[in-house]
């Protein structure tokens, strides 16, 4: 149980589906331990399995250190879906896997989760704003969707003009 | 030995003014590498660097321009860079900050507002201005991408934006960039 290296694109892991966990078993929580450290040690504020090279639907969240609005500490997330969205924000992301490049996504602004806990127990929640950004950006990890596929304008064309 | 160069071009727009240059560029062995283009206006207005061959030179790819600067209409410009020039993940030189700045259009906005930013060290990385509204009574908005060193103190900063919108009858807002890495 250690840090691990953050995969970073081209690696195919980074755009395939992750397979649905079955079972928590010792596996799985050695993947949640790994994913836990090499969140702690990185830059990020999420981290889901591919990212460590680990093609499981497992995600970690945790925007507590980042933001002062209500939000809900650290999420451990196994198989996650998102069952609603609502409102819609943009924001400019960046992805551990994708160094050095960040661009505007459009994402929903809230919203309900679910899954399963560590222990397998099911968790449903509903995250607004920052963490429900997060959220979206690691279960978009699940599917092999990167930020790149959501760009939805390019930071230089704020004026761009509209034609109604 | 440059191996690098920036070329900035500027044409009327229509379709097919990047795959004109882009066309040269792939004919004669270049490496497109970052780029920024946009529409000002009528006119399409481009940067690109791009990485020579071997055996190149800056001089002879301009030769092999002239056609596609003459159908198209551009007006093209190369500067050679160095490696060194030319190299990736330049360490930023502070924190990110939006600053947006906006009035009736008069001249001395741009000059006035970027005085006080060079004055303090500030530097600007991106940048964009407009003129809208009514012909008669014309707006200007200005918004501006800055880094900020760690040494400039942000309410003192603020304090002079407040003092030069004043001064120069414009409205001003500074705010961090907000982004975040997943």
């Amino acid at each position: 149980m250690a840090v691990q290296k953050i995969i970073q694109y081209p690696h195919p892991i980074l755009k395939s589906r992750s397979e649905t966990v079955q079972t928590i078993d010792e596996r799985v929580v050695r993947i949640i331990k790994n994913l836990l450290d090499t969140l702690t040690a990185s830059p990020g504020v999420a981290i889901a399995a591919p990212q460590i090279g680990e093609a499981d639907r497992i995600i970690i969240c945790d925007v507590s250190g980042k933001i002062k609005e209500k939000n809900h500490g650290r999420i451990i997330l196994v198989n996650p879906l998102i069952r609603h969205r609502e409102g819609k924000k943009i924001f400019r992301e960046g992805c551990l896997s994708v160094p050095d490049y960040t661009g505007n996504v459009s994402r929903a602004d809230k919203v309900w989760v679910e899954g399963l806990d560590q222990e397998g127990r099911p968790i449903r929640l509903i995250a607004e704003g920052f963490e429900a950004l997060a959220l979206q950006h690691e279960i978009d990890h699940m599917d092999g969707i990167l930020f790149l596929d959501r760009i939805a304008s390019l930071s230089t064309d704020i004026f761009r003009r509209k034609t109604y | 030995m440059n191996r690098f160069v920036i070329i900035t071009a500027a044409g009327p727009d229509r379709p097919g003014i990047v795959a004109g240059i882009t066309r040269v560029l792939y004919k004669t062995g270049c490496n497109i590498e970052d780029t920024s283009m946009t529409l000002l206006r009528g006119e399409f207005a481009m940067m690109l660097i791009v990485k020579l061959p071997q055996r190149l030179k800056v001089q002879d790819l301009e030769h092999h321009f002239k056609a596609v600067k003459k159908s198209l209409g551009l007006a093209l410009l190369m500067k050679p860079l160095s490696v060194k020039e030319a190299r990736r993940n330049k360490k930023p030189a502070g924190h990110p900050f939006i600053l947006s700045v906006y009035g009736s259009d008069h001249p001395g906005i741009v000059y006035r507002v970027t005085r006080l930013l060079t004055s303090r060290a500030i530097n600007v990385t991106d940048m964009n201005t407009r003129v809208i509204g009514p012909v008669r009574k014309p707006i200007y908005v200005m918004v501006l991408e800055v880094e900020i060193p760690e040494k400039v103190r942000i309410e003192g900063l603020k304090t002079a934006l407040r003092t030069l919108q004043k001064a120069v009858k414009v409205d001003m807002a500074l705010h961090p960039v907000e982004s975040a890495q997943f």
